[in-house]
């Protein structure tokens, strides 16, 4: 959906802030421009929108050159939405997320649905918001009318300059999570320029690492972080990315299947048979409907009748959903190898182990599989 | 980016337009209008309503412009665009023609030489008033008294006598000028010590003296407040003083177009003691008297100018009720 | 004392006089007002654009000098220069024009300075979001520099009253007539009520703008 071709940006004093790069972006990918201060990354994300000229290369959107259209034109199918987001203080926030709408000539019942929708949308009752102004807002609420604003039109391209820079951590994490929420609903293309590794890893399905203007490594943030390119990659993920790419991984995708199951109620000799009989020194417990409900190892029986005298209660699981870094960090508090896997309604999934993640990441490093 | 330079553009253009249109609308004077001016102070204001109010009434179509100041309305006459105004012959001479007064030279004189000045300049110069409203100046009674005073030449004497240590006022422009307090001097025999004077915009010399901050003030001739006061005015008996008669003036341009003006300018300076012939000290003296009570009506009796004007003009037989 | 008992006599006596005069006087203020924002407020948007430093140096730098111009000097001046163009030179046009060079540099300096100072972000974002300049400047720019640019009329009028008083000596009417004649036949009364006069003009028009000020802030900017 956007190409860009050997693209270079030249400033008449000479300094050279981007030097032949060139990339593609799907449709409905999130592209991260990644790097550190000073490497071209928002230089670049302006030669999309034509707020810096090109000096050489090409940029296509959807086929087209995006200096065939005029440059007002162009930017009203574009999302724009910057680090101190630039709300139009004199302005509500109908009024400033109906802005491109009313650029276009949307009517004005067109422009009113879109912009309630929107705020509702970004978590925003439309009733209370509409007809606040800027300065009433919270920076987290004003950085959501500005994503809303930037979406106004429904542009298919967004460009998002360090968007939730500007935001205390707290929020920014939430934002961060509820922007994804969006996006998995939008599904649009979307340029996004950060310096924070982490929120590469977390936000983008595509990343592309600069330095100096030019571009080190274009790809998943599974191949930078487990095939970095050369030295500055490695250095500019850290040195602890394998934690970092634990993210990038869920628990269902590492975990074994079920282990055997057998329910409360039985007899304690019944288990003890089972586990002879399948090599195993422990069972999980669960009731009817499949809940988890505890485990029962070897030691365990014995006195008891029933197997529900001998269990031991669950106490740690980990969702099915969750990402690896949640699984490890419950691994090294709880002190256990191996975790039971459940559902959100506490169904027993499977068991993860250590060593299973641990097999997992040297084949992706050796470039085997992807996350 | 061009669009917009065009849209200021238009605007400024716009306005450039309506400036220009709005200077030559508003300020041309009609095809046939006679404009009278007048500078801005009592004497003046109600010279120039007398003119204004008689050629009205004589059929004119008059515009009066009032308070100008004395090179505006010189400029303004020269510029052709005053027809008539009444300027002082003193004032003519040495200001707007930048001659020297000879002392010695009378009413009659001056008024020759001044109206022959101006004929080169297309200007004419009707018969005067002879109101001389001349620079003199004044003391309390009291201070007078004390010194046995009457003359400018007892009070030259006084300020030898007392070194020139004898504080008075005079108007900013007399000041420098090298007809006024040097010349003064030296006609009169006499210093004023430079730390004695007070020099300030002319009505104020009076009310310096009023405030009894000098015992010598600076004077107008015909000014209602020295009568009104009780204050003695020193004669000046050296002659040093140039003549200041009122006189009207009209543009060759305008008689040539409304011949009857000067007809009717005239009549009304008959109306005064003099008018229409030569001047003698009792002439001068007499005329100078009806003027005061002129001014006295505005300053002190709480009358407007143009009302003034009308009452003198109803009694004169000039217009009718 | 007896200036001001004569002042109010004056006043009460003649109010025709004093309301033709005021008239007169307002007249001057506001045709001068007019034309100077429709000259100012453009010129202002124009020396605030990009690359236009030098411009905008040389025209502040300009409108400062014709501040320190003695306005009995201009006046004079234009009388020169009117009736050498055969244009009218007494009364109410060099009045005007006067007026309007002093005017210039309250009006044009707040349009420049408010335009220039919008906050960057704002720009940015409006122009990444497809607005052309003439939108820029017309939904953003000037609706925020717009209570910049009423206190910089606010402060032109004030100093148009007080201006407008001095060119009673080229003949364009108003209050400073009074102030001149008092002056010249030792009158306090008339030196009184024409400056009073004034000055209360003066008051009222900073009062009025001061509201002025408060309509046309948008709601979004008023301080709470």
């Amino acid at each position: 959906m956007i190409k860009l071709n050997r693209v270079s940006k030249v400033y008449p004093d000479g300094t050279q802030a981007v030097k032949d790069i060139s990339f593609e972006v799907e449709e409905g990918e999130l592209c991260v421009l990644l790097g550190p201060s000073g490497c071209g990354k928002t230089t670049t994300m302006k030669m999309i929108n034509r707020l810096i000229a090109v000096t050489e290369g090409e940029i296509y959107i959807d086929g087209r050159k995006n200096t065939e259209l005029n440059e007002d034109e162009l930017r009203r199918n574009i999302g724009y939405a910057i680090q101190d987001i630039g709300l139009f203080p004199h302005m509500t926030v109908q009024e400033n997320i109906e802005t491109v709408p009313v650029l276009k000539g949307w009517p004005k019942t067109e422009r009113s649905k879109r912009a309630e929708e929107l705020l509702e949308l970004m978590g925003m009752p439309a009733g209370e918001y509409m007809n606040k102004y800027p300065s009433e807002l919270s920076g987290g609420q004003r950085q959501r009318v500005g994503v809303a604003r930037a979406l106004g039109a429904d542009p298919p391209l967004l460009l998002m300059d360090e968007p939730f820079g500007a935001i205390d951590p707290i929020t920014r994490v939430r934002l961060q999570g509820e922007f994804l929420k969006i996006q998995e609903v939008l599904k649009k293309t979307i340029i996004f320029v950060t310096h924070d590794i982490y929120e590469a890893i977390k936000m983008g399905d595509k990343i592309a690492l600069m330095d100096e203007g030019r571009l080190v490594q274009y790809g998943t943030p599974t191949d930078l972080v487990y095939r970095p390119k050369n030295e500055f990659v490695e250095s500019f993920v850290g040195a602890d990315r394998a934690l970092k790419g634990l993210q990038l991984i869920r628990v269902k995708d590492v975990m074994r299947d079920s282990p055997s199951v057998i329910r409360p109620d039985e007899k304690a000799e019944a288990a003890q048979a089972r586990m002879e009989r399948e090599g195993m020194d422990w069972l999980a417990v669960v009731d009817r409907e499949g809940r988890f409900l505890g485990g029962v190892s070897r030691p365990d029986l014995g006195r008891k009748k029933t197997v529900e005298e001998s269990m031991s209660p669950a106490t740690v699981t980990v969702t099915v959903d969750a990402v690896l870094n949640e699984a490890i960090s419950l691994m090294l508090s709880s002190g256990l190898n191996d975790l039971v896997v459940v559902d959100r309604g506490n169904r027993l999934m499977g068991v993860l182990s250590f060593d299973a993640i641990r097999e997992r990441l040297s084949k992706i490093a050796q470039g085997g599989e992807s996350e | 980016m061009r669009k917009r330079n065009i849209i200021i553009g238009a605007i400024t253009g716009a306005v450039v337009v309506l400036i220009v249109v709005l200077l030559v609308v508003v300020g041309r004077p009609a095809p046939g209008r006679v404009t009278v001016g007048c500078k801005g102070f009592t004497e003046q204001l109600i010279v120039g309503e007398l003119m204004a109010q008689l050629l009205e009434d004589r059929g004119f179509d008059v515009e009066l412009v009032d308070g100008l100041g004395t090179a505006a309305l010189r400029d303004g006459i020269e510029a052709d665009q005053l027809d008539v105004i009444a300027e002082y012959t003193g004032t003519a001479w040495m200001v707007h023609f930048g001659q020297e007064y000879q002392p010695g030279v009378d009413n009659n004189d001056l008024y020759e030489l001044v109206r022959g000045r101006d004929e080169p300049n297309n200007i004419t110069w009707l018969d005067p008033l002879w109101n001389n409203n001349t620079y003199a100046f004044a003391s309390w009674p009291e201070f007078v008294a004390m010194h046995n005073l009457s003359t400018l030449s007892d009070l030259a004497e006084l300020y030898r006598q007392d070194d020139g240590k004898i504080k008075m006022s005079i108007t900013l422009e007399w000041e420098v000028r090298p007809d006024g307090l040097p010349a003064f001097q030296e006609h009169y025999d006499f210093e004023v010590d430079p730390d004695y004077v007070l020099a300030v915009e002319a009505g104020l010399t009076l009310v310096a003296l009023a405030e009894k901050q000098v015992d010598v003030g600076m004077v107008f001739a015909t000014d209602s407040n020295m009568a009104e006061y009780g204050l003695h005015v020193y004669a000046d008996d050296e002659a040093f003083f140039p003549p200041y008669d009122m006189t009207p003036s009209v543009r060759d341009e305008v008689l040539e177009e409304h011949p009857g003006i000067a007809d009717v300018l005239n009549e009304l300076v008959a109306t005064f003691p003099g008018g229409g012939q030569s001047a003698t000290p009792e002439i001068v003296a007499e005329c100078q008297v009806v003027w005061q009570e002129l001014n006295h009506k505005v300053d002190f009796e709480e009358m407007l100018p143009e009302e003034v004007a009308r009452e003198y003009l109803i009694e004169h037989g000039l217009i009718e009720e | 004392m007896e200036g001001v008992i004569g002042a109010w006599r004056f006043l009460v006596q003649h109010p025709e006089r004093m309301a033709s005069l005021t008239l007169e006087h307002l007249q001057m203020v506001v045709v001068a007002c007019i034309i100077a924002v429709c000259l100012g407020v453009p010129l202002g948007i124009y020396i605030a654009g990009k690359g236009k430093e030098n411009t905008a140096d040389a025209v502040l730098y300009m409108a400062e000098i014709a501040m320190t111009i003695p306005s009995l000097a201009l006046f004079g001046l234009l009388i020169a220069v009117l009736s050498a163009l055969r244009l009218p030179a007494l009364g109410f046009p060099p009045a005007v024009i006067a007026l309007v060079i002093y005017a210039q540099l309250p009006i044009v300096r707040n349009t420049y300075t408010a335009i220039r100072t919008v906050d960057p972000p704002i720009i940015e974002s409006g122009k990444g979001m497809g607005m052309s300049e003439n939108q820029l400047l017309f939904k953003v720019k000037l609706p925020l520099a717009l209570p910049v640019i009423m206190a910089g009329l606010r402060t032109a009028i004030v100093a148009t009253i007080a201006i407008a008083a001095i060119a009673a000596f080229v003949g364009s009417g108003g209050l400073g007539t009074l102030i001149r004649w008092g002056l010249r036949n030792a009158r306090m009364d008339l030196i009184i009520v024409g400056g009073v006069s004034v000055a209360i003009l003066g008051i009222l028009a900073d009062l009025l703008m001061y509201r002025v000020e408060g309509w046309v802030t948008p709601k979004g900017l008023k301080r709470r």
